[in-house]
C-alpha cells in the first residue's frame, strides 16, 4: 500500500508539472492581452504607454520564458502572484474567495448527503413503489432544471411572494461583513437549496442504484434467513457495502468545495471561486487565473488518490498496486 | 395627549406618523472596482466610486456643463485663468478651494496635485496613460492653494473633468519614497483617503462597498447617512433583487436598456427609469482595405439601404437615439449632418449599378465577373440587441441586392486581434464611449490608423485618408474655446457623412432605475460618474 501511495504521489507531481505547462499556455494563448484591453478602452494610450506595460507586464517575451519566471516566482520566491487587476496579492484573493466558496459549498454537500443517502435507500427498498417513482421524478427534475433559472425564481418567491406575505425568514443579499451565522445562514439557505436541489437529485440515483444491487447479494439474503432485524439487514449489511462507490463519489466531490459553483455564485452575488475563476481569465488577470486552476488540479489529483484509496479500505477485495 | 395623536396610538399608526426619511441607500452594481487610487484604477466601477469618494478640480454636470468641484472656479481666457503668453506659450491656472479637506482634516493643498503627477511621470509606476500628464512642462505653486500649469504645447482641454488628478501627499509622499517600486501595489488601492463628500468605510471584496459621511467634506453635508454599493455581476438577478426590495438603486452600470424596458413595462409604476442619451456610439466601421467598400459608392448604398428609425422603434421602442454624427447631440460641437441619409432603396440600386454591379437572377447584385456582393458583419456574440439588429440589416440589405452574412464571436476574441489589428474583412459593428469634449481624432486622423508601425495604436479601425480632416483634427487640439472648435468639428462631420467610413447607428442610452422614493440621483449621461452629486442623494419624506 506504501508503495503505491507513493508511486501515486510522484504521478501526481508529473501530472502537476505537465497541467502548469498545459493551463499556462492556455492562458498566456488567449485572445487579447491586458495592454490589448487598455488600448481598445482607451484612445490616449500612445505607443511608449503601450511598449512600457507590454515590457513590465512581460507580454513580449517568448511564452517559455514566461512560464519559467513564473516557475521560479512560485516555488522559489513562494510569491504567488499579484492581480493586475484588483492591485491585491492573488494569494489573499484566493484565500477570501475560497473561504466563501467552502461555506457554499461545504453546507450544500453536507445537507445534500444528508436528504440523498436515506432517500436514496428507501427508494431502492421500495423499488417501483410511489416513493420511489416520486424520487425519480423529482431527481429527473433537479438534474434537468438549470441553476440559473432556479436561483432567479428562488430569489422571485422569497423576496416578493413570500415578502409579499410577511413571511421574512430569509435574506436574499449576503449579509455584512460580521453580521453573525444567523444571518448568514438566512442568506445561504437560498444558494444553498439551489445547489441541492441539483445534486440531491444525482446522488439519490446514485444511492439508489448501489443499494438495488447490494440488495440482490447472497449475504442480504443470507442475513435475513439468519433472523437479522430488517434496519440491521438493510442497514449494516446493505448500506454499508452500497456507500463504497458512493463514498468514492463524495470524494471526488471534494475538490468543488474549492472551485465552488460559478452560476450560483453569480445569481447570489457570492463571491467564491466560481466568480473568481471566471473573471479572472475574462480579464485576463494571468496569475489569479493560473493560480486558482492549479490549486483545483492539485486538489482533483489529491482526492481521486483519496477516493482510490478510500475504495480499497472499504473494500477489502480491492488491491492496489 | 393630542386627540389626534391618541387616536393614532389606538390605531398603531404612530410609527408611521414618526416616521422619519430613511438615511441609507443600496445600490447595485455589475462590475466590482479594480482599484480606487486614481492613477491605477481603470474601470468604471472605480470611477464611480471614487465619485462619491474623491472629487475633481471640475465636473459636469447633468446638463453637460462645466462647473468647479475643488477648484474655485473653471479655467478659461474669459476668466484670464488660462493665458497664453507672446510666444503662444499656454498656462492654466486652479485655485483650490480654502475649505478643501481630506478625511482626516488635512487641507487640500497643491503638494497633493503635483505629488500625483510626479508619481504619474514614473516610469516604474503601471500608469495606464500620461496622456494629459505628459502635456506638462511644469507645475508651479506660488502658493499652497495655487497650481500654475504649463503646457508643453496649446491643449485644448486644460479646463476639462479629470485634468489633473490628486493623491494625499501627506500620507503617501513618504511611503512612495521609501518603496516606489511597489507603490502601485499600496493598500491605498482598496482603502482611498476622500475629500469628497463620502469616505469608504468598509469593502469586502466580491460583495460591498459602503460609503459613509466625510466629516470633512467642504460642500453642504451629504443627506444620507450610508451607501451601500453591492456588487452583482449578472443583470437578470439584479433585476430579481430590485423587485425582492433586497436594494433600491439598479446603478447606471447594471442592466441594459432592454431590461430596463421591460422593467418599465412591467413595474407598472414601481420604479423610476432613467434613459439618457448616452456617450456610446453604437456604429458599424467599414474596412476600407476592402475593393469594394473602399468605393464610396458602394458605402453610399449601404447606408441608403438600411433603416435605422425602425431599428430603434423595433428594437429600443423609440426610447434609444439614432445616432446622425459621430458626436452626442448634446456635445456642444453637433451638427445633425446626417439626418438627410434615410433608406431610400431606388438611390441605393442606383448608386450600386454606377459601381458597376448589376442584379443576378436571384435578385443580389454580382459584379462584371459575376461574383456575388457579399459582406460579412463582425459583433460580439450573445449581445441580443447587436444580433437582432445584425438580421434586421440583412433583411434590409437584401432588398438592394446585397447579401450580408452574420459571424458573430465572444467579446474577448473580437476586440482582440480581430479589431484591434483590423482582421475583420468587411464590417464590424461595436460601440466606442465618447467624452462629453470628444473631437474624433482617434476615430478619424489618419494618424490613428492602427498599424504595426504604431503599435496598433488608435481607433481608426476603418482605415480612412482623408488629408483635410486629418489637419482640422490637429488643429482642433490646439484651438483653445469652444466656440472657436465649433466650426472645425461641424466641418469634420461633413466630412464624415460625406464619406462614410463609419455608419453611425445609434447612442446607447445610459440606463439606471430606482425607487421613485429616492431623489437627488442624476446620472448625467456623460463620463461623469453617478455618484457627482451624492451629497444632494436623498429620500423623499
Amino acid at each position: 500500500m506504501l508503495t503505491y501511495i507513493v508511486r501515486r504521489l510522484l504521478q501526481m507531481g508529473v501530472m502537476l508539472i505537465l497541467l502548469s505547462v498545459v493551463i499556462f499556455s492556455l492562458i498566456a494563448l488567449m485572445p487579447g492581452d491586458p495592454v490589448d484591453n487598455l488600448i481598445t478602452s482607451d484612445p490616449s494610450v500612445k505607443p511608449e504607454d503601450v511598449a512600457r506595460l507590454r515590457a513590465r507586464y512581460g507580454l513580449d517575451d517568448p511564452i517559455a520564458l514566461r512560464y519559467l519566471k513564473w516557475v521560479k516566482q512560485v516555488v522559489i520566491d513562494r510569491d504567488l502572484g499579484f492581480s493586475r487587476v484588483y492591485k491585491q496579492p492573488a494569494s489573499k484573493m484566493i484565500g477570501d474567495s475560497a473561504k466563501k466558496s467552502m461555506q457554499l459549498m461545504g453546507l450544500a454537500l453536507l445537507v445534500s448527503l444528508f436528504i440523498a443517502v436515506p432517500v436514496g435507500t428507501l427508494a431502492a427498498y421500495r423499488q417501483y413503489g410511489i416513493f420511489d417513482y416520486a424520487v425519480t421524478f423529482v431527481a429527473f427534475i433537479g438534474i434537468s432544471i438549470p441553476a440559473f433559472w432556479l436561483g432567479i425564481m428562488v430569489i422571485l418567491v422569497v423576496g416578493v411572494t413570500l415578502r409579499g406575505m410577511g413571511i421574512d425568514w430569509f435574506r436574499t443579499s449576503p449579509p455584512p461583513e460580521g453580521a453573525g451565522v444567523v444571518e448568514l445562514l438566512r442568506f445561504l439557505v437560498l444558494p444553498v437549496f439551489v445547489l441541492v436541489f441539483e445534486r440531491v437529485g444525482e446522488w439519490s440515483r446514485y444511492v439508489r442504484s448501489s443499494m438495488l444491487e447490494v440488495l440482490q447479494e447472497d449475504y442480504i439474503r443470507t442475513a435475513r434467513a439468519k433472523g437479522a432485524r430488517e434496519s440491521v439487514v438493510v442497514l449494516r449489511h446493505g448500506l454499508a457495502n452500497a456507500m463504497i462507490p458512493v463514498v468514492t463519489i463524495v470524494a471526488l466531490s471534494i475538490p468543488s468545495l474549492f472551485g465552488g459553483a460559478l452560476i450560483t455564485e453569480t445569481v447570489f452575488a457570492w463571491p467564491g471561486m466560481g466568480r473568481l475563476l471566471y473573471t479572472s481569465v475574462m480579464n485576463n488577470d494571468y496569475y489569479v487565473a493560473v493560480t486558482c486552476f492549479m490549486i483545483l488540479a492539485a486538489l482533483t489529483l489529491l482526492f481521486t488518490l483519496v477516493a482510490d484509496l478510500l475504495y480499497a479500505y472499504l473494500d477489502p477485495r480491492i488491491r492496489l498496486g | 395627549m393630542n386627540p389626534s395623536r391618541f387616536l393614532a396610538l389606538l390605531l398603531g399608526l404612530v410609527p408611521v406618523l414618526d416616521a422619519e426619511p430613511r438615511k441609507e441607500v443600496t445600490i447595485l452594481i455589475s462590475q466590482e472596482p479594480d482599484s480606487l487610487d486614481p492613477l491605477f484604477g481603470e474601470m468604471v466601477s472605480s470611477w464611480i466610486i471614487r465619485g462619491a469618494v474623491a472629487h475633481e478640480l471640475t465636473v459636469r454636470d447633468e446638463n453637460w456643463k462645466l462647473i468647479p468641484n475643488l477648484a474655485v472656479e473653471v479655467p478659461s481666457l474669459a476668466n484670464g485663468l488660462i493665458k497664453l503668453d507672446e510666444k503662444g506659450k499656454q498656462t492654466t491656472t486652479y485655485h483650490i478651494r480654502p475649505e478643501a479637506k481630506w478625511s482626516d482634516g488635512t487641507p487640500v493643498t497643491a503638494r497633493d496635485f503635483t505629488f500625483c503627477w510626479e508619481v504619474a511621470m514614473d516610469p516604474r509606476q503601471p500608469v495606464i496613460t500620461r496622456d494629459v500628464e505628459q502635456r506638462l512642462e511644469k507645475i508651479e505653486t506660488p502658493d499652497p492653494r495655487t497650481l500654475v500649469l504649463h503646457w508643453k504645447e496649446t491643449y485644448a482641454y486644460s479646463d476639462e473633468y479629470r485634468v489633473l488628478k490628486c493623491l494625499p501627499s501627506h500620507l503617501l509622499e513618504s511611503k512612495y519614497k521609501e518603496n516606489p517600486e511597489n507603490f502601485h501595489k499600496s493598500a491605498y488601492n482598496q482603502a482611498p483617503v476622500a475629500n469628497g463628500p463620502f469616505m469608504l468605510q468598509s469593502w469586502e471584496p466580491g460583495q460591498r462597498i459602503v460609503l459613509v459621511p466625510n466629516p470633512h467634506f467642504y460642500g453642504p453635508k451629504p443627506k444620507l447617512e450610508k451607501i451601500t454599493y453591492w456588487i452583482v455581476p449578472n443583470t437578470t438577478a439584479a433585476i430579481a433583487q430590485l423587485r425582492a426590495g433586497a436594494c433600491d438603486v439598479l446603478s447606471t452600470l447594471s442592466i441594459s436598456l432592454d431590461q430596463a424596458l421591460e422593467l418599465e413595462k412591467s413595474g407598472a409604476g414601481q420604479y423610476h427609469i432613467d434613459l439618457l442619451p448616452g456617450l456610446t456610439w453604437e456604429h458599424i466601421d467599414l474596412n476600407l482595405d476592402n475593393p469594394k467598400l473602399a468605393d464610396l459608392r458602394v458605402r453610399q448604398a449601404i447606408m441608403y439601404g438600411i433603416d435605422r428609425d425602425i431599428i430603434a422603434k423595433a428594437l429600443f421602442q423609440g426610447k434609444q437615439e439614432v445616432a446622425d454624427s459621430f458626436l452626442p447631440p448634446k456635445h456642444y460641437g453637433y451638427a445633425k449632418v446626417m439626418a438627410d441619409l434615410k433608406q431610400d432603396l431606388t438611390k441605393a440600386e442606383d448608386l450600386l449599378k454606377q459601381a458597376g454591379y448589376s442584379k443576378g437572377s436571384d435578385g443580389y447584385m454580382v459584379d462584371a465577373k459575376g461574383e456575388r456582393l457579399t459582406f460579412q458583419i463582425e459583433t460580439t456574440a450573445g449581445n441580443k440587441l447587436r444580433e437582432q439588429a445584425q438580421q434586421i440589416f440583412q433583411a434590409q440589405l437584401k432588398k438592394i441586392g446585397i447579401e450580408l452574412t452574420i459571424s458573430n464571436m465572444p467579446a474577448k476574441v473580437f476586440f482582440s486581434e480581430r479589431l484591434r489589428h483590423r482582421q475583420f474583412p468587411d464590417m464590424a459593428m461595436f460601440a466606442w464611449t465618447m467624452s462629453p469634449v470628444a473631437d474624433g481624432l482617434t476615430l478619424f486622423s489618419d494618424k490613428f490608423i492602427p498599424g504595426s508601425a504604431n503599435n496598433w495604436l488608435g481607433q481608426n479601425m476603418p482605415g480612412w485618408r482623408n488629408a483635410e480632416a486629418t489637419q482640422i483634427l490637429d488643429r482642433i487640439q490646439v484651438t483653445l474655446g469652444e466656440a472657436d472648435r465649433v466650426p472645425m468639428l461641424k466641418r469634420v462631420q461633413e466630412l464624415v457623412a460625406a464619406e462614410l467610413p463609419s455608419i453611425p447607428l445609434f447612442f446607447r442610452a445610459s440606463v439606471s432605475a430606482n425607487d421613485p422614493k429616492f431623489k437627488g440621483f442624476k446620472p448625467t449621461g456623460n463620463q461623469v460618474p453617478e455618484t457627482w452629486n451624492a451629497e444632494e442623494w436623498h429620500w423623499a419624506e
